[in-house]
């Protein structure tokens, strides 16, 4: 684990670099033990797969027959099954997108490029596991929200041992005599906040959460747990997976035109669907970015890989933005140590819808469109010298 | 009563003492444009003049204290009189001083004449209800670029407090982008502020202002 960085090849012990060292290596090794993982779950960067060919050794004859028989039997391209199916919330005011009902789908979606979100969950559909998990059942891994409880948690205990440890250095000092008034200022402090804390603790220990609820009754039928959590597509990503992709089916909507219609009733719906296409076709991964105040965020690979690496906002093509708006966006996106992108797309109307009645009219409608692209990042002369 | 110079539609003070009498009478704050001679290589503390924003100069308009006048005018016609005033003198060989001291009393008398015609620059209407709410509850308002809105509000002296809020002054029938709030609430929450959103209400003539905290963060 440690032989193929050459950092870790150096024999060198020193007091300095040793505390670096130790940090980085905790940092490689549990990112590498997760990322080891997520390579094998997340092989398809696509809901999709093409036919591979039988490996072809040209001395071999058998081999040179069984190439051409699957050469000739099936097609090199990917054949277009709808295997996956969802329905939209037809109420007047219903959700926008699609929502996947299917939990075998809805893994497949998430686990083969990362399309939509669990409905009752941060990002990946994981609400059954934890339920599972919780009633003492086998839940699985475990999942991202468990891991972020317990590291606050962790967080939580490591600030409340550092405070009693200031405490104690402080009741030392006082006892020594060598308190100064600053000090003593901050012990009456601690103190009383300690003492506050003990209350909410004795408070929060009456009320403590049993692991098994009442409701949870409600859950179980037939003595499994209900399936409750579904997967929500964005708009977006719903039309990508049923046009581009041709896997996703949606109860009620037969044709192209329909479905843009129902997704896209706004020019500006239209040019964030130009813009999430532009970057899946480029290979990104492209998520939704309301986390961070912009339209998109794009991963080389996806969420469990790495962080975004860039916050993309889609802007018109006429006008521009209002700076106090651009500086506070770049603030936040920069915190999370993102470049900020600003996309323009150089037509703003929609196309007319109902002229798109097949595929290739949708790959035309949108060849008439362009995007522009701009990143950039904030520059603080004193702050950023390296 | 204080005379407040004009140049190109913004107000800069040259004069320590109306900018103490503006900070402890009106919590106006303004900013120091001008570099400290002695510290030239930082640009954290800014020295004299001090730029007062269009909505603190319109703010001081409407107290009635204050006297504007058009410092470009004055300092040309100033500078007219003394070539008018130089020519004479030559002739007769006269000292200039006491020639200085005449056009200096010259140009001061005629300030009040010109304050009505100085033109200021006009702050948007509807952040200036939202910031004179706000200096009217006793709040230091600072303009807020750097933190990506309009007012940073201060609860006190600038010298003495962190400002508390993040403002953004709207129309009252404006929509806002939710994307917009999530951004702006997210932003004043990690620098441990408060957003506020205010706009004026047409009906009631007042003012409304809410804040917005961003829970569950960090």
């Amino acid at each position: 684990m440690v032989s193929d960085d050459p950092f870790f090849n150096s024999t060198d012990s020193g007091s300095g670099p040793g505390i670096q060292l130790d940090g980085r290596f905790l940092k490689t090794t549990t990112n590498k033990g997760y990322n080891k993982r997520a390579k094998d779950v997340y092989v398809l960067p696509l809901p999709f797969s093409l036919n591979s060919l039988p490996a072809l050794i040209p001395h071999n004859p058998l081999s040179v027959f069984m190439y051409t028989v699957a050469l000739l039997s099936k097609p090199l391209r990917f054949t277009t099954q709808k295997r996956h199916k969802a329905y939209i919330d037809s109420t007047s005011q219903g959700t926008p997108g699609a929502f996947v009902p299917d939990l075998q789908s809805a893994m497949e979606l998430w686990q083969q490029g990362f399309f939509g979100k669990g409905t009752l969950s941060r990002s990946e559909p994981s609400w059954f596991g934890r339920t599972s998990r919780r009633l003492g059942l086998d839940g699985g891994e475990l999942t991202l929200e468990e891991i972020t409880e317990a590291r606050r948690a962790k967080r939580r205990k490591f600030k409340k041992e550092r405070e009693q440890q200031q405490l104690l250095e402080l009741k030392q000092k006082q006892k020594e005599g060598v308190l100064n008034p600053a000090d003593a200022n901050l012990l009456d402090k601690n103190e009383k906040k300690q003492i506050e804390d003990n209350e909410n603790n004795a408070a929060d220990s009456d009320a403590v959460v049993t692991k098994v609820r009442k409701e949870d009754t409600d859950l179980i039928k037939d003595g499994v747990i209900e399936k409750l959590e579904t997967l929500h597509l964005h708009p977006c990503e719903a039309v990508f997976l049923c046009v581009c992709l041709g896997v996703l089916e949606i109860d009620g909507i037969e044709t192209i035109q329909q479905l843009l219609q129902t997704f896209f009733p706004e020019d500006s719906d239209w040019q964030k669907y130009v813009v999430y296409h532009y970057f899946r076709s480029l290979g990104w991964c492209v998520r939704d970015g309301i986390k961070f105040g912009v339209d998109w965020l794009i991963y080389k690979q996806g969420p469990p890989f790495q962080h975004a690496e860039f916050a993309v906002s889609v802007q018109p093509s006429s006008g521009r933005p209002d700076w106090w708006w651009l500086h506070a966006n770049m603030r936040v996106v920069n915190n999370a140590k993102k470049a900020m992108t600003l996309v323009y797309v150089t037509k703003e109307e929609r196309p007319d819808y109902t002229k798109i009645s097949n595929v290739a009219a949708f790959r035309k409608a949108l060849s008439q469109y362009t995007v522009k692209i701009l990143t950039f990042s904030r520059f603080t002369p004193s702050r950023c010298r390296d | 009563m204080f005379t407040l110079p004009v140049i190109s539609g913004t107000v800069y003070i040259y004069d320590v003492e109306v900018i103490k009498y503006l900070r402890e009478k009106y919590n106006i704050g303004g900013v120091l444009s001008g570099i400290l001679p002695q510290y030239p290589q930082q640009n954290k503390f800014g020295g004299l003049p001090l730029k007062l924003s269009p909505e603190e100069a319109l703010y001081l308009l409407e107290t009635n204290e204050f006297e504007f006048f058009d410092d470009t005018e004055t300092h040309l016609d100033e500078y007219k009189e003394k070539v008018d005033e130089d020519k004479p003198d030559t002739k007769n060989g006269q000292s200039s001083t006491t020639s200085n001291n005449k056009v200096e009393l010259a140009v001061l008398s005629k300030i009040p004449k010109r304050s009505s015609a100085v033109k200021l620059k006009e702050p948007v209407n509807s952040r200036y209800a939202v910031y004179k709410y706000l200096v009217q509850k006793g709040y230091f308002v600072l303009p807020g670029l750097r933190f990506g809105c309009h007012y940073m509000a201060y609860p006190g002296d600038i010298m003495r407090y962190h400002s508390h809020y993040n403002v953004l002054g709207l129309d009252y029938d404006e929509g806002i982008d939710l994307l917009t709030m999530v951004s702006g609430g997210r932003l004043a929450t990690s620098v441990k502020k408060c957003w506020v959103i205010g706009a004026k209400n047409p009906e009631t003539e007042e003012t409304e202002a809410f804040s917005i905290e961003w829970s569950g963060f960090g």
